[in-house]
């Protein structure tokens, strides 16, 4: 019953691919509409059909699609291939108004398709060499869409930067499976939990670490991500800052919990998140264009996510596991939906310098409104979702009651207090009286694109007011694992 | 027999050129590199398990992925070529990571 | 031990093509590192992939990268050495491959070159390793797919 709607899901993706591609091929005049409708309707019905499965999932349980894929589902997964669904379709949505200037649409979103297709992947697959696979795929199709702007010189670059950093940490995964292989004779990573208890296995530990460091952008891997991030078109970086590199940080987490119980790796995380969240802000603090300093900021926000997961690992506590998985939730949609409202500033001012905002929020109320909402949310200003989110994870650092714990609480909420210096600032320009130049002539986005703004705020307000059947989700799906499923 | 010690030394010699070389080919057999290092391991963890056809099936896909990676690679490296004329890296400078 | 020598002259090329200054010499390094790996593959038992090795990292790497270099090089119109001088490089590694070749593949007959293998890989590739297939395909569909994206025409994007 479960395959039967997985198996929906796929076809639709890899079928809404070919369809797409084929469709702006044959349609030339009308490229961008064709592939894009038909890209968003595919990843509506997969959405739909995959919604269906939350009744069915909860512990871990092996279905095999196709007769031949098997693959594991279990609640976790489920949350984040779900949180990678709604994105994409709110993403694809956009993306058919805001592509408008841009050749090569036919390719762009079969592209979505297939990247989100992999974070499905990613998030049911067991066998560490088909996980990797499912990585190459996130890769490339990343690659591609950063770099899709190719007649400038920008995306072209930060493309190639992206790409040297993330092919090497893929190498570094692969010769970290070698190791495991050679230790244990089995990729299975149920097999690998009950095998590798004791063993020592720093070593591809260390490798899988860095080889999924670079993808979470954890602090001293993250330089790729403040040029991949802004140059990619604003519906990708919203997908890239709000579920990809979260992808890669969940398949680390996954892995650790099958392979490291041995190990203190949960320490090492809250070291490296506290640097994370520190460096992403202070350089955010110094940024002059507007998607530049909400990639610094997703930095800043992993360090968050590691610092939950960490406390979870280190001290046991359950909180800490919960407010890590529902900070990615909440930031999927509070990043995602901040890029997308910079995407709409810079769509009708062509500029993405703050300065060239002034004011912008008088001619574009609906932008500018949700771009609060947006930017309070990921500042953890309560009511809205972000606060839910970070008040679990200061919680987890409390109720360990370890002097790190609190340490790493009390620099969490000094960090919160000082993002709020940069995105103050940054809604005080939407909303200044004076105007700049152009920003007497825009009117708001069409309607396509406010229709995506508006759903994603609301969702960040809901999870704000009423986080409950969410949040007590994650706490479920983490009471359930066993391993790293 | 132990072929660790050669697969560590083509991923030594991968990650310094990645990092001293300022030319995208260069660049690119960096990566080459790497991939190589992560093939033979793949071999040669085969060798250790005494299950060779296993981790020949494995090498078989990885080297497929790894020509994808470097055409993808190659198709960038032509755009990076149509904006700047040339492979430089230090031509890489307008963007500050 | 014959492995270590291969794997030797392996590290060799591979420093060469590291070094070598010019980027055409060391693509050629490479497609050698390449070859040589596959021929330690075939000493380690593994001739299928060893003949993947062979065909697809040092054959098709190597033109797809020679034909990038060219391509680009030609276009910069910049003075080139030789086309003789390349030619007979070319050949030497040719040649200095051709004789690995020759010296070990013998022995590896000699030894125990299982007669199942191609078979079997072939059956853990289509029997146990079957669901890695469908990543396979996307991860191909995904790269022709950016490759096309990346290689379109020209087109006049507006500053956004």
């Amino acid at each position: 019953m479960s395959a039967s709607f997985l198996e929906t899901t796929i076809s639709l993706l890899v079928l809404g691919a070919v369809a797409s591609y084929l469709g702006g091929v044959l349609f030339r005049h009308r490229e961008r509409l064709i592939s894009g409708v038909i890209a968003f309707l595919a990843l509506l019905g997969s959405l739909i059909s995959f919604s269906l499965l939350f009744r069915m999932t909860g512990a871990s349980e092996k279905v095999l699609l196709f007769g031949v894929l098997s693959w594991q589902i279990d609640l976790l997964g489920w949350i984040v291939a779900e949180v990678s669904l709604v994105l994409g379709t709110v993403v694809a949505l956009y993306s058919i108004v805001y592509m408008e200037e841009d050749t090569g649409t036919s390719k762009f979103f079969p592209l979505l398709l297939l990247m989100v297709l992999s974070v499905i992947g990613l998030a049911f697959a067991y066998d560490l060499f088909n996980l990797y696979l499912f990585f190459e795929l996130l890769s490339i199709t990343s690659f591609a869409l950063v770099a899709f702007r190719k007649d400038k010189w920008e995306p072209v670059e930060a493309g190639i930067k992206f790409m040297v950093m993330s092919v090497t940490g893929s190498a570094f995964i692969l010769l970290g499976i070698s190791l495991v292989y050679a230790q244990f004779g089995n990729l299975d990573l149920n097999y690998l939990f009950t095998a590798s208890g004791g063993a020592s296995i720093w070593l591809p530990i260390t490798l899988f670490l860095i080889g999924f460091g670079i993808k979470a952008a954890m602090f001293p891997l993250h330089t790729w991500l403040p040029d991949a991030h802004p140059e990619a078109p604003s519906g990708i970086s919203a997908m890239l800052s709000g579920i990809i590199i979260q992808t890669g940080l969940f398949t680390m987490l996954r892995i650790m919990l099958s392979l490291g119980a041995s190990l203190p790796w949960g320490e090492i995380l809250i070291w490296f998140a506290l640097l994370t969240m520190t460096a992403g802000n202070i350089m955010a603090l110094t940024q002059k264009q507007l998607k530049r300093m909400l990639a610094y900021s997703s930095i800043a926000q992993m360090g968050y996510i590691l610092l939950g997961i960490g406390m979870g690992a280190t001290y046991g506590v359950a909180s800490g596991f919960t407010g890590g998985v529902f900070h990615i939730i909440t930031h999927a949609f509070m990043k995602g939906l901040a890029f997308l409202c910079a995407g709409a500033l810079i769509f009708r001012l062509s500029s993405g310098y703050l300065e060239d905002m002034r004011g912008a929020g008088w001619r574009m109320p609906v932008t500018a409104l949700t771009f609060s909402v947006a930017a309070l949310s990921l500042a953890g200003v309560p009511p809205f979702s972000g606060f839910m989110s970070k008040l679990l994870i200061y919680q987890s650092g409390i109720q360990s009651g370890t002097a790190l714990g609190w340490a790493g609480s009390l620099v969490a909420i000094f960090n919160s207090v000082l993002s709020l210096g940069y995105y103050l600032p940054a809604i005080g320009v939407l909303y200044s009286k004076e105007k700049a130049e152009k920003v007497p002539a825009i009117k708001e986005v069409p309607w396509a694109m406010t229709v995506a703004l508006v759903i994603l705020c609301l969702l960040t307000i809901y999870l704000g007011v009423q986080p409950d059947p969410v949040r007590s989700w994650v706490a479920q799906a983490f009471s359930l694992l066993k391993g790293g499923f | 027999m132990n072929l660790w010690p050669f697969v560590f030394a083509l991923f030594a010699l991968g990650i310094f050129c990645l990092l001293t070389r300022r030319n995208l080919i260069k660049i690119l057999i960096g990566l080459e590199l790497l991939s190589k290092g992560a093939t033979l391991a793949l071999i040669w963890s085969g060798i250790l398990r005494n299950s060779l056809s296993y981790t020949q099936s494995l090498a078989v896909i990885a080297i497929a992925i790894e020509v994808m990676v470097v055409a993808v690679f190659l198709a960038l490296v032509y755009a990076f070529h149509e904006k700047s004329s040339s492979l430089d890296t230090d031509d890489m400078r307008r963007l500050k990571g | 031990m014959m492995i270590y020598l291969t794997l030797g002259f392996l590290l060799f090329f591979a420093l060469l093509a590291v070094f070598l200054r010019d980027t055409l010499l060391s693509v050629l390094s490479l497609a050698t590192v390449s070859a040589l790996l596959s021929i330690a593959f075939y000493q380690l038992n593994s001739p299928v992939a060893g003949a993947f090795e062979l065909s697809v990292g040092a054959g098709l790497i190597t033109v797809l990268a020679v034909l990038t270099i060219s391509f680009l090089q030609k276009r910069k119109e910049k003075k080139q050495p030789g086309a003789a001088l390349w030619l007979a490089l070319s050949l030497a590694l040719a040649a200095l491959v051709f004789f690995l070749f020759q010296a070990l593949w013998p022995q590896v007959l000699a030894d125990i070159i299982p007669e199942t293998s191609w078979g079997e890989v072939g059956e853990i590739l289509w029997k146990v390793r079957l669901f890695d297939l469908l990543p396979q395909i996307l991860v191909i569909l995904a790269a022709v797919l950016g490759i096309l994206a990346l290689l379109r025409k020209e087109g006049e994007s507006k500053e956004r």
